[in-house]
């Protein structure tokens, strides 16, 4: 065993702080997870007691009687396909404005990383009116098309930093050897730069997984509902019956396959994210 | 790739012209051209979409600046958000990337990253209203924790007027500082190893080399963000949203912002407004003050950089 030093103190005080800390994370959410196959009642018992019957009756009834199911299929739609539009505008264009120069290049920059700050809510009202006018409203294209490109400044962050990172010798031959700019991209570029594609798309996909302010706006109708606005709605409804242990399901279906999605690509996710940012 | 050299810049014109350009044309069309419209808009009084809008001039920001004391009350608790949770965050993570980047196990490390990042992969509206069920008076998880303690004197009602704002403070806190742990730790892991050891040697506490070699170093990462979290948290909404179950009235005015104030204005809930160009005073408002920030965070740490070094 190591020796105690005195010294070490502030190192023993945060390792009870993080240990804490960790233990209040797993321990809340086991709580939430064992809570959700209670029934409302012996919710409102205390949480020390574990169900009296596990069943999967609460589940059953957000999945099928409320429509999260319906949800989830509408998100999963929703966000695959703007999480490919996004990579399929983004890429090129972070390409570009890594290794090109021309006229405004700098200023096409800056606009797109300044997009990175602007608050969705302060486009809220104009967005509205346009997409309206192109009657994009309530629909999966509409929210979609929201999605990627409110996206794509960021992906274009990321992604620029992949860029600069790939040495040019193996482009320059290509460009040598006749080959045109479209062609050293998508053969030579787009391979090497897959990592960092990886990690942008895992990027994209977690985020507007969880978007709820566009589509609070931009979705009413309740077929079209992605899962965070079909869980918001779901509390409205469940909360006018007191039906807490539905809500608890339903908070545990919304929770769990996000986070099983996260474990899957951490180990891509992590390194991305900080490799794209610590090189921009 | 040279260029300045004319063979290749031909050959890049089209490729730039049918990627960058239209992609570019979208993104000002669909984001930069609404903040001038926006700008625009909150010139006028306006009562609706279909209504007629009125010319106003800057009445709406006289009103929201000086006579509307519910816009000032969000305003307050934005910038609240903004630097009490900034402090929080900044701090706790930085207490815990000086412990984890001690660990010697890499495995450990990866998954206490791994375990305090979740949070910031789950629908806002899910955590928002899981929070509240953790701090119910009644049955939440929480006061139940402190009566099994023996601590009952410490029991609060975390969700009253009084106590609501830390309430959703602590929520934002726990789940921010699991997302600037993992790139404050990527910073500490570029750091050289042999720069600790001559400190080892001389008997430096693992405190001092934090204090005097990890943080001047990861200075970059910590500036970045510093902006990161400005932007985060004055966009801050879901979380807010659905607190307190909030969807039997609206959010309450103790942890509104300017952004859930611009949709209940706008958009309305309970009680539709629908005041648009009020609401575009406060959208131009939001953003001046997200800018303003961001400048004057980069200009502290520019500023106590150039002291230094």
């Amino acid at each position: 065993m190591r020796r105690l030093r005195l010294s070490e103190w502030p190192r023993y005080l945060v390792s009870i702080f993080l240990l804490l800390w960790i233990v209040f994370t797993v321990f809340i959410s086991a709580w939430l997870f064992v809570s959700s196959f209670k029934s409302t009642r012996e919710i409102f018992q205390g949480m020390w007691k574990l169900p009296s019957k596990w069943t999967l009756d609460n589940y059953v009834r957000v999945l099928r009687d409320f429509g999260l199911a319906r949800y989830m299929a509408n998100s999963l739609f929703v966000v695959t396909v703007a999480t490919l539009l996004v990579q399929i505008l983004s890429t090129p264009v972070a390409y570009v404005l890594a290794r090109l120069k021309f006229p405004f290049s700098p200023f096409v920059l800056l606009c797109f990383i300044a997009g990175i700050a602007i608050p969705v809510q302060t486009i809220y009202i104009p967005l509205y009116l346009i997409m309206k006018e192109i009657a994009l409203v309530d629909t999966y294209t509409g929210i979609i098309w929201l999605y990627a490109i409110t996206s794509v400044p960021f992906a274009i962050y990321l992604l620029i930093g992949f860029f600069r990172s790939i040495p040019s010798t193996l482009e320059e031959a290509a460009l040598i050897d006749g080959a045109s700019a479209g062609q050293a991209f998508l053969k030579i570029m787009l391979p090497m730069a897959r990592p960092g594609i990886i990690s942008s798309s895992i990027y994209v996909f977690i985020m507007t997984w969880k978007e709820f302010e566009l589509a609070l706006v931009f979705l009413s109708l309740e077929e079209k509902k992605t899962l965070s606005l079909g869980l918001y709605s779901l509390i409205t409804r469940l909360t006018y019956t007191g039906d807490w242990a539905g809500l608890f399901a339903g908070v545990i279906l919304v929770v769990v396959p996000s986070t099983i999605f996260y474990i899957l690509v951490a180990r891509h996710f992590i390194s991305g994210i900080t490799a794209g940012i610590g090189k921009s | 790739m040279d260029p300045r050299s004319e063979m290749y810049k031909n050959r890049y014109k089209n490729f730039i012209l049918v990627t960058t350009v239209p992609v570019f044309a979208f993104y000002v069309a669909f984001m930069i051209v609404p903040i001038g419209m926006s700008l625009f808009y909150s010139l006028f009084d306006w009562a609706g979409f279909t209504a007629d809008m009125d010319f106003v001039g800057l009445s709406n920001y006289s009103s929201l600046l000086f006579k509307d004391e519910i816009f000032r009350t969000t305003i307050i608790n934005s910038l609240k958000y903004v630097i009490y949770g900034g402090v929080l965050i900044f701090a706790i993570t930085l207490l815990f990337t000086y412990r984890i980047s001690n660990f010697k196990s890499k495995r450990l490390k990866d998954f206490i990253q791994m375990l305090l990042f979740v949070p910031n992969t789950i629908s806002p509206v899910a955590l928002g209203i899981g929070w509240t069920f953790l701090l119910n008076p009644r049955w939440g998880a929480v006061n139940n924790i402190i009566d099994a303690l023996g601590l009952g004197a410490i029991k609060r009602p975390w969700l009253s007027e009084e106590f609501i704002f830390a309430s959703m403070m602590s929520l934002l806190v726990w789940i921010h500082v699991g997302f600037f742990l993992v790139m404050f730790l990527a910073a500490a892991d570029r750091i050289p190893p042999s720069l600790y050891e001559s400190a080892q040697l001389d008997g430096a506490s693992t405190w001092k080399m934090f204090t005097t070699i990890t943080v001047p170093l990861v200075r970059d990462i910590i500036s970045t963000s510093v902006v990161m979290w400005i932007i985060f948290s004055f966009k801050i909404f879901g979380y807010i949203f659905a607190f307190i179950g909030g969807a039997a009235s609206d959010p309450p005015v103790n942890i509104r912002n300017i952004a859930v104030q611009l949709y209940l204005t706008g958009f309305g809930k309970r009680t539709p407004l629908y005041r648009l160009g009020y609401a575009s005073g406060m959208g131009i408002i939001l953003l001046l003050l997200v800018v303003l920030l961001t400048y004057i965070a980069q200009r502290l740490f520019r500023t106590t950089e150039t002291l230094e070094f």
